[in-house]
């Protein structure tokens, strides 16, 4: 039994609870203090020290060619090189070649290798290895496979030169051999794996890598004999030195703790911070926001191959009722971190289309409505399968919901974890639409949202003989025609929508230095101010 | 006793067939496989239908079960597909930090579980009383991770008396390893010390009313040794129970608390595994937990025996 006396010294002594609670949320964080690493030394360098970054999660595997999430590729890419890579325009550049020649009809390719090339194991890179590992990439990524579609022979002409004769020109060769997945490593790396996965991670770059603690970290540490090129950084080519000791990618899984070990000193880098908090992070002293743009388009993918949108009306209908603003708003929130834009290729990218936009944003309900009479619509339910993993593949999904039901959609939204969307997309029987988003995509040849193959099966035949003439098509003023043909075509058959730009944002302590923001994260080139 | 006990251990064995067949039947039964959480967003069909071959999973579920249950009984936990290493090694690479992170939780909780309700009983009905109650009522309304969360914004961020996320090895320096393990630790302890205290609290005053701690008064004790030895000894046992109970839910806890503060413990191993399909590693820590929590009880139905001389097992 409670005594009425007491009752107001609880009150009283919660109210003081709850006030202290206040003050304490409005007190402002201390000041940042010193880098951990004892005294300075005398003169100060830009080498050495330890840098953690923190991002999201484990990766699932670390072998680069078995894989194509981002949290492997963007952590094994400090250890492995490619024969190109990408400079500041996003142009592949050669990068272990010294130089490569191309035959008067496209079919031969000679490349001639940088000599001197160290692996981690002290080794010298050769063109056996190059053979091996591109061998390697066109059996097990999509990419490769794409381009052993039109391989003839792949040959070690001697040490230091590869040929690789083609069935038909491409223009996207050295494109082609700057993914990740196509990272030169030790034939006998690759000849262990056999069938299965690698057991050793040795490549070129200018970090070695050292351990896979899951959970923990991933730990590189600096390559002495990294072979570098001289002069200065270009995009992802150009020199690449390894400013600090060691490398550390750490997996935090919450936003807010990310954030919070920034601040505290603990991380010098939080990966993938959620837009929301930049309002206040813009503010703190001590810490750097890095928005990267441009980084990705949110989409929604329908099923093509078995029901309600095999009808290409419906697919239209479906485009015309969105109204893409308070989509984009409601997922991405500040205005800093998406905008509106039609074209598959970015406002960035050399290749970005103006073809199509009146069909984008439309925001049309008595379009949608008549072509949903037109295709015979009877409100049988629409199955969406989206995921509260990726915050906003659900939130798009949530407000198209309402805007598509305004204009007599029946939506059945399925909200299942993200690894049960990669399994029913995958089952043209269990669903009509999935959430995604797709990064950044080096040629219009690439877009996994054309491919018959892909979750979605955009299986078109008129499609598919423009992409394969921009795949042989070398001059720029033609694959831009054939390109805006291909886009014009894509808003008009609707394989998928595009709700619009997203862009990512990245946090450091200040005293990261050489960071270049590109839309991969590399930490090469970046080293530790020493106050 | 022994064969009590004996007996026990034995019913171990159905006890754990059965958490392993509803386990593995619950984890194969939800959609998603690890094949194609393996190959990323942007692999193709081919490259997955070819991956399930390899790992088996084109096989029908009562085979795959068949042949994990085999494994089971010759002490084969399998073998994790996504950390590339046995089950069991992947677990004990672990358990150091869960271990020791349920070992300062329980402390923490009964410290101040039992703490508050013996003060609570004491000082019955006083605004004492009524202030513990209050705490242990939010302990018990508050959800661990918005706990942790403000924990890491006063103690971390604004203090910065403690590391916001991490784990330091034992190894490392004992101090520096509980520095590291406390905001989870009084996280998931004040989250479990509320039911303890209100269990206390609540024995204890049902003993506090009886005659023979009347009789202790009236024969000049202490008033401490009267509360310590007559009235807390003898109200031990509901709060024992208890205790035994809060050891389930601290490794219950421990999922969330070790997400939230990024700690390489078992906890987060489930998470990651489940949102993986990594089954071997999910079936594996499955079946070490259910053991786990089959040996606390175990041990607290023995402890009966030893606070209450009248508990007899036959």
């Amino acid at each position: 039994m409670v005594s009425f006396r007491n009752n107001r010294a609880v009150v009283l002594i919660t109210a003081l609870v709850l006030v202290a609670m206040m003050l304490g949320a409005c007190a402002k964080p201390a000041p940042t203090p010193p880098p951990a690493g004892g005294t300075p030394p005398p003169a100060p360098s830009k080498f050495g020290g330890v840098l953690k970054v923190a991002v999201i999660g484990n990766p699932p595997t670390l072998d680069v060619m078995r894989t194509t999430a981002t949290i492997t590729l963007n952590a094994m890419w400090h250890a492995y090189e490619t024969l190109f890579a990408l400079d500041k325009d996003y142009d592949p550049v050669p990068y272990l070649l010294k130089d490569y020649t191309v035959s008067p009809d496209g079919k031969v390719w000679t490349f001639n290798l940088r000599q001197g090339v160290k692996f981690h194991d002290g080794t010298e890179m050769v063109a056996d290895d190059v053979v091996a590992s591109i061998d390697r990439f066109g059996k097990l990524t999509s990419w490769g496979r794409s381009l052993f579609q039109v391989k003839d022979t792949l040959v070690a002409k001697d040490k230091y030169t590869v040929v690789l004769t083609l069935t038909e020109p491409t223009a996207l060769v050295p494109l082609y051999l700057t993914s990740t997945g196509a990272s030169i490593m030790p034939k006998y790396t690759i000849d262990e794996a056999g069938e299965g996965e690698l057991k050793r991670f040795i490549g070129t770059g200018p970090f070695k890598f050292v351990e896979y603690e899951p959970d923990r970290h991933i730990k590189f540490e600096r390559f002495a004999d990294y072979s570098a090129i001289p002069g200065e950084p270009n995009g992802y080519a150009g020199n690449r030195t390894a400013y600090v000791d060691q490398l550390l990618f750490i997996p935090v899984p919450d936003t807010a703790v990310r954030i919070a070990g920034v601040q505290t000193g603990e991380y010098h880098f939080g990966e993938w911070i959620a837009p929301d908090e930049y309002e206040r992070l813009k503010t703190l002293s001590g810490i750097v926001t890095r928005i990267i743009k441009p980084s990705g388009w949110t989409t929604a993918v329908f099923n093509k191959k078995q029901g309600l949108f095999t009808d290409v009306r419906m697919r239209q209908a479906f485009l015309a009722a969105l109204d893409m603003e308070p989509i984009m708003k409601a997922a991405y929130g500040h205005p800093d971190f998406w905008r509106l834009d039609h074209g598959l290729m970015f406002q960035e990218q050399a290749l970005y289309h103006e073809a199509g936009k009146q069909w984008y944003n439309q925001n049309n309900v008595e379009r949608a409505r008549q072509l949903l009479q037109e295709a015979g619509y009877k409100g049988q339910p629409v199955r969406w399968v989206t995921t509260t993993e990726y915050p906003a593949y659900y939130t798009t999904a949530l407000v198209a919901k309402s805007q598509l039901e305004r204009a007599g959609f029946v939506i059945d939204l399925q909200v299942v974890d993200w690894a049960t969307v990669v399994e029913r997309r995958s089952k043209p029987e269990v669903y009509d639409v999935f959430s995604t988003a797709f990064g950044i995509t080096w040629d219009p040849v690439l877009f996994l949202c054309l491919s018959p193959t892909w979750p979605g099966w955009y299986e078109s035949q008129e499609m598919q003989a423009l992409l394969a003439q921009l795949r042989r098509e070398t001059d720029f003023d033609k694959r831009y025609e054939l390109w805006g043909k291909a886009q014009a075509l894509f808003w008009e058959d609707v394989p998928v929508i595009k709700f619009g730009d997203y862009f990512l944002l990245h946090i450091h302590r200040e005293e990261v230095r050489g960071y270049a923001a590109r839309n991969s994260n590399f930490y090469w080139n970046v080293w530790i101010e020493k106050k | 006793m022994k064969a009590y006990i004996l007996n026990r251990l034995a019913a171990l064995i159905p006890t754990l067939l059965i958490v392993a067949t509803v386990g593995f039947l619950l984890i194969h039964l939800t959609p998603g496989d690890p094949a194609a959480v393996m190959l990323g967003d942007e692999a193709d069909l081919k490259d997955l239908e070819m991956l399930r071959q390899q790992m088996g999973l084109d096989q029908p579920i009562p085979v795959q079960l068949l042949r994990w249950l085999g494994r089971l009984f010759r002490g084969d936990l399998g073998y994790s597909i996504f950390l590339k290493r046995p089950v069991l090694q992947a677990i004990t690479d672990r358990l150091e930090c869960t271990l020791l992170l349920t070992v300062y939780s329980l402390i923490i909780s009964v410290g101040l579980g039992v703490v508050m309700g013996i003060v609570a009983a004491v000082k019955h009905n006083t605004i004492v009383d009524q202030i513990m109650m209050v705490l242990a009522l939010l302990g018990v309304s508050m959800p661990s991770f918005w706990l942790g969360l403000n924990l890491i914004w006063l103690l971390a961020l604004g203090l910065r008396w403690f590391p916001s996320s991490g784990y330091v090895p034992l190894a490392q320096g004992v101090v520096a390893n509980m520095r590291s393990l406390f905001l989870p630790s009084f996280t998931l302890g004040f989250v479990s010390a509320a039911p303890i205290a209100r269990m206390t609290r609540s024995s204890m005053l049902a003993v506090l009313n009886q005659d023979y701690i009347r009789t202790a008064r009236a024969k000049g004790l202490k008033e401490w040794s009267v509360i310590l030895s007559h009235a807390f000894r003898n109200a031990l046992i509901p709060t024992v129970t208890m205790i035994g109970m809060t050891v389930g839910g601290l490794i219950a806890g421990a999922i969330i608390v070790e997400t939230v503060f990024a700690l390489p413990g078992v906890g987060r191993l489930v998470i990651s595994s489940i949102s993986r399909r990594d089954y071997p590693a999910i079936q594996g820590i499955l079946i070490f937990t259910a053991s786990i929590y089959v040996l606390v009880n175990l041990v607290v139905d023995i402890l009966y025996v030893y606070l209450d001389p009248r508990v007899k097992y036959l």
